[in-house]
């Protein structure tokens, strides 16, 4: 750096001190290289960790949600209170009170608890929906009447957080949902193998419910499916005939502009703004009838055309030239050419962009609550005009409820909810690696 | 009769009416099919079309239609008294007729005026269920009887189908233009609505968002304001919260698969981080509360920053992870655009890889310098392969390395980088240039929108 040795004559040739400089400043140079790809790393290394953290995050808070704590009850059924006239009339049966026998069961157990504010406390370890379990049970078989059968009810919520850690029992007791007196209970029932962690299937079977231990995602399940079928129904046809239009028939004119620039600007839109679109339109101004998976699926149609277009018009484009080409030249119509030759190849891709997009429709909450599918709705629908929801929705509504078993529901959902999605990006990858040709 | 069984039942009879087109095609053509202008089977689609659409519009037209045209046929049957009460109140009574026509549960008790008119209502739905199957079956039945009778062996069967077939994919394109007007419709009027209640320079310039109307002038929501720039603020926040996280992450990821990743670490990261735009946003809200909101609150507890739970913070932090993958493909395509030739006079100039990213290239993608950086000596060619399809090996004539003194025109191979799927050197560029020109697509623009539109869903 210090040289001092003068510049060398000949043309061309770098001056020995500029060439010393640029060597010295070499080191530099390469560790300004180092740390930039470093800074690379780390970025890439940052969005993989949030990624690892969002799983990690939602599978360890909900895989326990699979699992439900059962109390094992053994309960007389009393012939006398059951079925009075004994002649096993299905309606005497499910008029009975279970529930009444299902505590005297749990006073039977517990008999030193008096005083109606205990005993409330005692009737609350087991959930609200045992008596329908036992219900259901007798009007199964009711042979069963008259007898001493073990049942395995599910317990409450809160005995069901207890029993998986996550209720901690050094806070005070003013603190806690679950008392001091309850907590012996459940010890006592414990010591007694009468608690036991069984397969949540209540989970899969049920709709939604205000107690964390009846509440199941089937009922949003249905709803997402039923919405689904809509969707897919009118945007696959509507989609793949917007895109041979626009691709192979449409002249270059202002208006084909102005559809393309609306298709482009479509896929911009924020969501809930089609949920604007679809309040206004399919139910105030068409009355069709709220909360309706008929108009979720409009709604979402009308967000996923967008995709489905731009999707299968890179499909058609990429069908060769010398396809339509070899058709016409034998005297196929264009028409023709397009219904026998041109979307049969370019399908493939065609489908690849509806799973994407139906993919995209699935995890879709915005415009959902905007129609009314954010209602509390226990029944599972039966068809696409039935008060419905769908799972996003149904994790929203979860997430809001304040009870900590709802958490580890709400996280269960989303692993199902994941679990779908990545089911149709699969297909929709092992669609484009199969079947799509490159020419 | 129900809607949908006369759907049900058009659908089989324009089937029928195909059948029955295409016998009578072979009829006239007096067996010999040389006689036809089309194939038999335009003269059977021709006839199913004419049986089924016309009476297939008339039964949405008329479905759509009805019960505006019973209910306003109700009301004016009502006693005037009832008439006289104001739009809110007739619409309820309105409402409770129709949940007593539908056998749900009536916010009244019923009474002999709304029974009368729930059973006017129903009367004249069955009139007009009947009416409808009457006239639209024989709209269905007359068509194609008289499209049987036209059938003639010069008629131009296929041509009038595909005029109909072309007619319903211009409909179905027009979607599109239907849809924003729908949006621009829809939020146009509630705003008009909106404003006539409160200025809009309150909303616009308003410090105080309290958006609450009350019944009645002495409820306590009478306070309701409606400032949103609270509401602008918090957006802008959050927004740019989400850059800050977004911003450096997704672009050094991008550069970093992009310049320097191998391959298969690009095929596996890249893949992975777009998982995060597939993920739905409730997931992400659910992750805000749950993880990130108590995660700030307690680490901001630590240094004596009081962190709500609600913060812009952990909203902002999510919604950057979330929007990460954006900005990593757009940065890609950007990066991918700029021509070799720049980078090339670049590492002329004794760049190193990195050394002029910032300052120099950003502006225009970042330089891509690895083939001549000394340090590195020539890499393999990892530009041959697609960056859209995740690694494909790209079919475009190797390009030298710049070693040998001469390598393709940048612009040339920025042309053939543009076209997905389609593959130059498989076609003959005149052919290929032809047929794009008359189907008007030769812009590499018109690519664009495709990468954007697929990365959501890029699980």
């Amino acid at each position: 750096m210090s040289s001092v040795a003068p510049a060398a004559g000949g043309v061309g040739v770098l001056p020995r001190r500029k060439f010393e400089l640029v060597l010295a400043g070499m080191p530099r140079r390469r560790a300004a290289e180092k740390r930039f790809r470093l800074y690379g790393q780390i970025a890439i290394g940052l969005g993989l960790a949030f990624l690892v953290i969002l799983f990690a995050s939602i599978i360890l808070n909900g895989y326990t949600a699979f699992w439900q704590t059962h109390i094992r009850l053994d309960v007389t059924l009393d012939a006398a209170r059951i079925d009075p006239q004994g002649n096993r009339d299905p309606e005497a049966l499910r008029r009975a009170d279970y529930n009444e026998l299902i505590r005297d069961q749990l006073r039977a157990m517990f008999p030193d608890v008096s005083g109606r504010r205990d005993r409330l406390a005692l009737y609350g370890l087991v959930s609200n929906g045992a008596s329908f379990d036992l219900r259901d049970r007798v009007l199964a078989n009711p042979e069963l009447v008259g007898q001493k059968i073990a049942l395995w009810v599910p317990a409450d919520d809160d005995i069901d957080m207890l029993m998986k850690g996550n209720v901690d029992r050094s806070v005070p007791e003013s603190d806690r949902r679950l008392k001091d007196n309850q907590l012996a209970w459940v010890d006592k029932l414990a010591a007694e193998g009468r608690l036991q962690q069984r397969f949540n299937a209540d989970f899969f079977t049920r709709g939604d419910s205000r107690d964390a231990e009846l509440a199941g995602i089937w009922g949003a399940a249905v709803g997402s499916l039923l919405t689904l079928m809509v969707t897919l129904a009118l945007s696959f046809p509507l989609g793949v005939a917007a895109a041979v239009y626009l691709e192979e028939f449409a002249p270059r004119n202002r208006w084909t502009d102005l559809i393309e620039v609306n298709i482009n600007n479509l896929a911009a839109v924020p969501s809930i703004v089609f949920g604007l679109l679809g309040l206004a339109v399919f139910i105030n101004f068409f009355g069709l009838p709220r909360s309706a998976p008929l108009v979720g699926g409009l709604v979402l149609t009308l967000m996923t055309l967008p995709t489905i277009i731009i999707a299968s018009r890179a499909a058609l484009k990429s069908v060769p030239p010398s396809i339509r080409e070899g058709a016409l030249g034998i005297g196929a119509s264009p028409m023709q050419v397009m219904i026998y030759h041109v979307v049969p190849l370019a399908l493939p891709g065609m489908l690849t962009g509806t799973i994407i997009g139906m993919a995209q429709a699935l995890g879709e909450t915005a415009p959902l609550l905007m129609i009314g599918m954010v209602a509390f709705i226990a029944d599972i629908p039966k068809g696409i005009f039935d008060p419905a929801t769908a799972l996003p929705v149904q994790i929203y509504l979860w997430a809001d409820s304040p009870e900590r078993a709802f958490v580890e529901r709400t996280s269960a959902a989303i692993i199902v909810l994941l679990a779908f999605l990545a089911v149709m990006n699969a297909v929709a990858v092992v669609l484009r690696r199969r079947f799509e040709r490159r020419w | 009769m129900q809607p949908s069984v006369l759907v049900l039942v058009l659908l089989l009879l324009s089937s029928a009416a195909y059948y029955a087109g295409r016998k009578r095609a072979f009829t006239v053509a007096q067996g010999r099919l040389r006689n036809l202008q089309s194939l038999p089977a335009y003269y059977g689609l021709y006839t199913a079309i004419w049986c089924g659409l016309p009476a297939l519009l008339l039964l949405a037209a008329w479905v759509s239609l009805e019960h505006t045209i019973i209910t306003n046929a109700v009301v004016a049957g009502l006693p005037e008294e009832i008439r006289q009460l104001g739009p809110d109140r007739l619409n309820l009574i309105v409402n409770d007729i129709k949940n007593i026509v539908q056998g749900n549960i009536v916010s009244r008790a019923p009474d002999a005026v709304m029974d009368a008119a729930a059973g006017r209502y129903r009367s004249l739905l069955a009139i007009s269920h009947a009416a409808m199957f009457v006239v639209a079956l024989a709209l269905a039945i007359g068509a194609a009887a008289f499209t049987l009778t036209r059938i003639k062996p010069k008629q131009r069967a296929r041509n009038a189908v595909e005029t109909i077939i072309l007619a319903l994919l211009i409909a179905c394109s027009t979607i599109a233009i239907l849809t924003t007007v729908g949006i621009v419709l829809s939020v146009l009027f509630e705003s008009i609505r909106f404003f006539q209640a409160v200025p809009v320079t309150d909303f616009l310039f308003g410090l105080d968002w309290s958006p609450q109307i009350a019944l009645r002038a002495d409820q306590a929501g009478s306070s309701g304001a409606f400032g949103a720039v609270p509401i602008f603020a918090g957006t802008f926040m959050i927004t740019l919260i989400a850059m800050a996280v977004a911003v450096p992450i997704g672009l050094m990821s991008a550069i970093y698969l992009s310049e320097y990743a191998t391959r298969q670490v690009r095929a596996v990261a890249k893949p992975l981080l777009e998982i995060l735009a597939g993920i739905p946003t409730v997931v992400y809200g659910f992750f805000a509360a749950l993880i990130v909101a108590p995660f700030l609150r307690d680490t901001g507890g630590m240094f004596g920053l009081g962190i709500a739970s609600e913060s812009a913070l952990a909203a902002g932090l999510v919604m950057g992870i979330m929007i990460i993958p954006f900005v990593s493909s757009l940065s890609d395509d950007v990066m991918n655009a700029v021509p070799q030739a720049m980078r090339d006079g670049a590492y002329g100039m004794g760049a190193t890889q990195s050394g002029n990213h910032p300052p120099g290239d950003l502006p225009g993608g970042t330089a891509r310098h690895r083939r001549c950086d000394p340090a590195r000596g020539v890499a393999g060619d990892r530009r041959d392969h697609d960056r859209r399809d995740g690694g494909r090996p790209r079919r475009q004539p190797h390009r030298e390395p710049i070693r040998g003194g001469h390598h393709r025109d940048g612009a040339d191979r920025h042309a053939a980088d543009r076209r997905p799927g389609v593959r130059q050197s498989q076609d003959p560029r005149g052919v290929r240039a032809g047929v794009g020109a008359v189907r008007g697509d030769a812009g590499p623009e018109r690519d664009r929108p495709l990468h954007r539109a697929q990365v959501p869903g890029a699980v």
